[in-house]
């Protein structure tokens, strides 16, 4: 695909910033969620969002209407491929928007047989546990597998198609935030495997156990963190979980050695990393500081000066937006913050303006202004 | 600490051509076409999980 000369520009803002050289404006990066798209565009979550088409109409949509750099929305879970599975991890509330209960797909008696092989006992033990028709085992589970496995790729194939499409036409960076999605191993084994209570429990009980069943994921995760699309400016997304709700010397020896290898592995292969640092890790800047230069976080919490004297110089900061008082608060106070924090981190470059949360419904914001916001730093973030 | 993905559920390229005894002059086709969808059922395994 020929890219557009505004399409060429925007890419430059990126390849600038995460090059660490400043840029000639701030960009401007956007973590919606899909479902944020199909309410703005007038459809219904319990009905549209079973179809990848309605989704890409709405993301588009959104993306022509809200001034960002990027394609506006991240469209990373598919109802319809969690229905096929019987799937217990995702499931549609009852206003249809998809919910995230707590499930335990790893057994703690398990460990030892995870350790020596994960992949094995991922399909063994913990998707029949998760996936309910995969459970049935048979020709059901094989029909059930098959199926999920041509809608995923069916459909990331449609997404990363349409995206560069609507991105190019728009005058949207063809670089996305999230080129690729995977958690950190500790993450990986918490959310899902062994469950927010699971590993709470095991990280006192059994730290050995956890410590090398992260090691043992490290490659896993690195599979799935390097794409054929990925490289510096087509980044790894790394949404981070379990951190602040461990004792630093837990996460010293058990989430810190995988997570600083995993983010090293990728750089080792070319790809970025922009890391979304869910909650408050203010104490672990300095931990986070010696991850490879110019990897990217995305601030929920925190103070901005602080982070921007200790990790501004050497790596790329976004987030700390507010996003709520876009509902909560008039137009100008929306504005003020924007400057507010543009004036403590954009300057010396290695910044994009972003939220502090991803943009998940509608109901969300007052989207007069997000738009007032979006315009401000598109043209208060020139340098 | 290990990088190299070893499973009973995972062949690496040479693994996967000895498998389909695939001949040697076929390497350069049956790399993408045969190891690649290897490579993205890791893919799909883990999305099942996060």
């Amino acid at each position: 695909m020929e890219l557009s000369k505004e399409t060429l520009q925007t890419n430059k803002l990126f390849e600038d910033l995460y090059d660490g050289k400043q840029p000639r404006r701030i960009p401007i990066v956007s973590t919606a969620d899909n479902a944020f798209c199909l309410e703005y565009a007038g459809f219904n979550l319990k009905t549209e969002q079973y179809s990848v088409d309605e989704n890409l109409e709405a993301i588009r949509k959104a993306t022509a209407d809200f001034d960002c750099d990027a394609v506006f929305a991240l469209y990373a879970r598919f109802p319809h491929l969690y229905k096929i599975l019987g799937s217990t991890n995702f499931v549609p509330g009852a206003d249809g928007f998809l919910q995230h209960p707590e499930v335990c797909g790893l057994e703690v008696d398990e460990y030892d047989e995870f350790i020596e092989d994960p992949l094995k006992t991922i399909w063994d033990k913990v998707l029949p546990r998760i996936h309910k028709e995969i459970g049935k085992g048979g020709f059901e589970g094989q029909k059930a597998v098959s199926k999920a496995y041509h809608s995923f790729y069916e459909t990331m194939g449609k997404i990363g198609m349409a995206s560069m499409q609507m991105a190019n036409e728009l005058g949207r960076s063809t670089y996305s935030f999230v080129g690729a999605i995977s958690s950190t191993p500790f993450d990986v084994l918490s959310d899902q495997l062994r469950s927010f209570t699971g590993i709470s429990a095991d990280v006192r009980r059994r730290p050995e156990k956890v410590e090398a069943a992260a090691a043992a994921l490290l490659p896993l995760a690195l599979k799935a963190g390097i794409l054929p699309h990925s490289n510096h400016y087509n980044r790894t997304f790394i949404p981070l979980h379990m951190g602040p709700y461990l004792r630093e010397k837990d996460f010293a020896r058990l989430y810190w050695p995988s997570f600083k290898a995993y983010v090293e592995g990728l750089d080792k292969a070319g790809v970025g990393a922009n890391i979304f640092v869910e909650q408050d890790w203010m104490r672990y800047l300095d931990y986070l500081n010696e991850l490879p230069q110019n990897t990217t976080f995305m601030f929920e919490y925190g103070d901005p000066a602080v982070i921007k004297e200790k990790l501004g110089t050497r790596h790329i900061l976004t987030g700390l937006y507010p996003l709520g008082i876009l509902k909560t608060h008039t137009k100008q106070e929306c504005i003020d913050q924007a400057k507010f924090l543009i004036d403590k981190l954009a300057p010396g470059g290695r910044y994009a303006f972003g939220f502090d949360k991803c943009l998940l419904r509608l109901n969300d914001v007052n989207v007069d202004n997000l738009k007032a916001v979006l315009s401000f730093v598109k043209e208060y973030g020139k340098y | 600490m290990n990088e190299k993905l070893k499973s009973e559920y995972y062949r690496d390229l040479p693994e996967t051509l000895e498998k389909y005894e695939v001949f040697e002059e076929a390497i350069p086709y049956a790399a993408e076409s045969l190891q690649g969808l290897e490579e993205m059922f890791i893919g799909f395994t883990m999305y099942l999980i996060v």
